[in-house]
Order: C-alpha cells, then structure tokens, then sequence
C-alpha cells in the first residue's frame, strides 16, 4: 500500500479495501483476472535502486546483434505487457530474434519516492541503467526503446546524454501534449488544478489514477462483460481477458513530484515538445537526439492519438526517421494476436538493420 | 491448455449478472442494446467536454484535495505538540537522500565521462 496515503484516512481506505476483497473473492476464478500470471520469459534482475529494478532478458538461442536495448514503459501501470503471454510477448518475439534486452521496471512507488522529479527517473534511474548496461556488456552505445510515457522519459534523457544512444524507438510516444484528445482537454489549468493534487496526496493515489481512465472509456465497464460472455467458448479468449484484466488493473501510484512536472510542462504548457523543458537545470533539447529514430503508431490509439506521437518527427535532430503505423489500438501495439506476424518484426528488421 | 467459461458450473448471484449482461448482445435485447451503447456514447461525449461539467468536477476536487491538506497540518500540527516524529520529518529525510543520490549519479557520469576521453597509454618496449 501507498505510505503516503496513510494518514487519519488509513481505516476508512482499509475497510474499503476488505470490502473490495471480499467482493473478489465471491467472483468465479474464471471472471477473475487479478490473479492471473502477470510476465512468463526469464530473466535476470541486474540492477537496483530504490523502488526500480533493471531486468536482463537473454537472448534466446544464439545472440544475432551486438547491441543490446533498453526498453522503458510508462509509469502508469506495470512493464509486463511487454510480457503479455506466451505467443503475444514482445520481449520473448526480440529476444528470440537473438536481441539482448534490459527492461526497466520502475516499481511500486512508497511515501519515500513523493519528491523523486523527472530528472531522478531519467538522469538518475535511467542513468544508472545505461551505465549497467555498457559495464556488462563492454560497449559504449545501447538502443533505446520507449512505450507510452516511459518514451518521454526516455527521450528526455537521450536528448540529455545523446552520447550513448545508437538508436531510439518510440512506440505510441506522447510528444505534442496539446494533441492529447480528452486527456489534453481535462488537463487544463481551469479544470485540473496539479499543485492541489499533488500537495494533498503526495504521489497520485491508485484510485484517482483509474478513476481517471475508467471516466475516458466508461462504457468499456460495460463491453467487456459482454466481451467475456462473447467469446467464452472460443480457444484462449477467457486466458487472454483475464490476463489484460490483471495488467489493467495492477496499478501503481504516481510518484508526486514527477506527476506535477509532467502534467504542468507537458500536458498545460507542452514545453517539452518545444524542447523548452528543463531538468535538474538542463534544458531538455529534443534537437540533441540525432541518432536514428523508428516512430511506431497505432491507428487507432484514443490514449497518444496518432497526431500526439507523430510530433516526433519533427522535433527530434535526426536525419534519418521511419515511421510505421499498424492497425491496432495503443495496447495492441504490444499485446495484439496480430502482433507477432504483422507489426513486431518491422521493428525487430530496423533494429538490426541499426546493429553497430 | 485453455480456459473456458461454463455458465451451468457457475451458479451464485454475481454470475446469473454475468450471464443477463451477455444476452445483451443476443436476441431481440442486442438491437435496444446497440441503440443504448451509440445514445450512452453521445451523451458521454457531450459530458466530457461540457465546459460547466467539467468546472464543476474541477472545484469538487480541488476542495477535497485542499480539506485532506488542511486535516494532514493539522494532525501533523497536533504530533508535533507531542514531540512525536511526523511524517514531514521523514520526508525532509529522504529529501536529502534524494539529494545524495543525485550528487552520486553525477560523480559517476563524470568518471564515466573522463574514463571514455582518457587517451589509451602508449605502450613503449624497454630494451633489456
């Protein structure tokens, strides 16, 4: 549990949370998903700090690429849907292409990590990850890989330390916040006031975190049962909903202090897209990332909208930029059936074709 | 192997929701489904960008941020009385531990930094 939640309001929160337990305990094991295994390939946990792990998945059979990446997911929600399931994993499809890959799993943020900035999750944490990275494998360049907002973070510290980066995949990354759809618009200054928030809770509560997203699809509350119902009979689909039920419902607070930096320079002034933003008195200069960049798009993402993510190609310094748009949705990109055959060995091609 | 929902085997109140919830998208109830489904989304669609809606939301939060603020001073207030430890305490502590991590993380990237400029000693044969 969140500690900086606990306060006088600590029994009320906890007898809430009995009740929800007890509610889940009543459901068939079929309906449930909260249970569910969450992440199958091995891997080894090579680093550590504070609430962060760096996972080493090996590649599987011969390693084809010098290269190894560093991929980097968002802070809402947790990293192992990369790892959705057996056959629909994109960390098993790379590593089985023979790449090397570090995932970054940033944790469970506790009361301790309320004044962590963004400059501790990019310089700090994602600092420390790189240096791991080229001391074990003897290199001097690693590709960076983000998903979501963990693509933020993470072109925040290419265009900070550009030096170590061979290349840079932004998969459904959120650049031009002010193309932000409903997230943009509920985010205003006049509807959403940060520093209230933040101040009062320190890091963003789970509740309040999906509270938000069940109000920008409520109707999913619905159409999912209906889903369930649906396809109950056919091969897998009961395996494949309980799985993304866990994974859409394992939520993790937002730690404080990077929450008010990203929703105020990014989603209210959207500095970071004009490569205004500063971290630890640096200005994030989204000109420095002139490695090659592949710019991965998901037609239909209602949560980094098509035009939000596109912004890339015309903010970073690079010369040479590919973009690929499949047809899915923004979890699709990582966890669709069609996943596998149609969009994962574009980007599995690029990478090599980027190899040092 | 695969699972598989059988409705006969589940039978307590949740799942006999469960299954009326299905026949939605059966029978005559799907057309009056569907109709509910695109005037539910209209509505939500107007909802959600209804600037009144919206401010309304906004000051409803914002006043329960601002009234969890005031009651944490005031406990805190009240622990400090009593010479207990609070929580601003701890948090001044990890702020200066955050404060040692980075002035940690910036040693490192500038050895990292001066470890990669350091010119390769040249090696020179002596005569024995």
């Amino acid at each position: 549990m969140e500690a900086q939640s606990r306060s006088a309001f600590t029994p009320f929160q906890a007898f809430g949370e009995a009740v929800q337990e007890a509610a889940r305990r009543m459901v068939p094991i079929e309906l449930r998903g909260h249970d569910a295994p969450g992440g199958h390939t091995p891997y080894d946990v090579v680093a550590t700090r504070g609430p962060v792990r760096l996972l080493y998945y090996a590649p599987r059979g011969e390693r084809r690429f010098k290269t190894p990446l560093l991929i980097a997911y968002s802070l809402i929600n947790r990293y192992y849907i990369l790892d959705f399931m057996p056959g629909r994993s994109l960390i098993e499809y790379l590593t089985g292409q023979g790449h090397a890959c570090y995932v970054v799993d940033w944790g469970v943020p506790t009361g301790a990590d309320r004044h962590k900035t963004w400059g501790d999750y990019t310089l700090g944490y994602l600092g420390m990850a790189m240096r791991t990275i080229k001391a074990r494998e003897g290199i001097e360049r690693v590709h960076l890989f983000g998903y979501c907002m963990g693509g933020t973070l993470a072109m925040s510290y290419g265009a900070l330390r550009p030096e170590g980066i061979a290349s840079f995949t932004a998969m459904a990354v959120p650049v031009d916040f002010h193309e932000g759809g409903l997230l943009a618009h509920w985010t205003q200054p006049k509807f959403f006031n940060v520093d209230a928030l933040v101040d009062a809770h320190g890091n963003v509560p789970i509740w309040l975190m999906e509270s938000g997203f069940r109000f920008m699809a409520p109707l999913t509350n619905v159409t999912k049962w209906r889903d369930l119902w649906a396809g109950r009979e056919s091969e897998g689909f009961v395996d494949t909903w309980r799985q993304m039920e866990r994974w859409s419902a394992d939520n993790v607070p937002f730690p404080g202090e990077v929450y008010r930096q990203y929703i105020r320079d990014c989603y209210q002034r959207n500095v970071f897209c004009r490569g205004e933003m500063v971290v630890d008195g640096e200005r994030v200069d989204l000109k420095n990332l002139t490695c090659p960049v592949l710019v991965v798009l998901a037609e239909k993402d209602n949560i980094v909208p098509e035009r939000m993510a596109m912004a890339i190609t015309e903010v970073v310094g690079s010369n040479d930029v590919t973009v690929r748009t499949f047809a899915t949705g923004h979890i699709g990109l990582s966890s669709s059936s069609k996943a596998p055959k149609a969009f994962w060995p574009a980007i599995s091609a690029w990478l090599a074709a980027h190899d040092a | 192997m695969s699972t598989r929902i059988d409705p006969n085997a589940l039978k307590n109140a949740w799942t006999e929701w469960f299954a009326g919830l299905g026949h939605l998208g059966q029978g005559p109830a799907s057309q009056v489904y569907k109709e509910w489904e695109t005037w539910f989304s209209v509505q939500f669609e107007k909802l959600a960008n209804n600037e009144t809606f919206l401010g309304t939301m906004a000051k409803s939060m914002e006043s329960n941020f601002l009234l969890k603020s005031q009651f944490d001073r005031m406990m805190e207030t009240s622990a400090r009385a009593l010479r207990m430890p609070t929580s601003g305490d701890i948090e001044q502590i990890h702020k200066r531990l955050d404060e040692l991590e980075r002035r940690l993380d910036a040693v490192l990237t500038r050895l990292e930094a001066s470890a990669t400029k350091r010119p390769t000693p040249k090696v020179e044969k002596g005569e024995g």
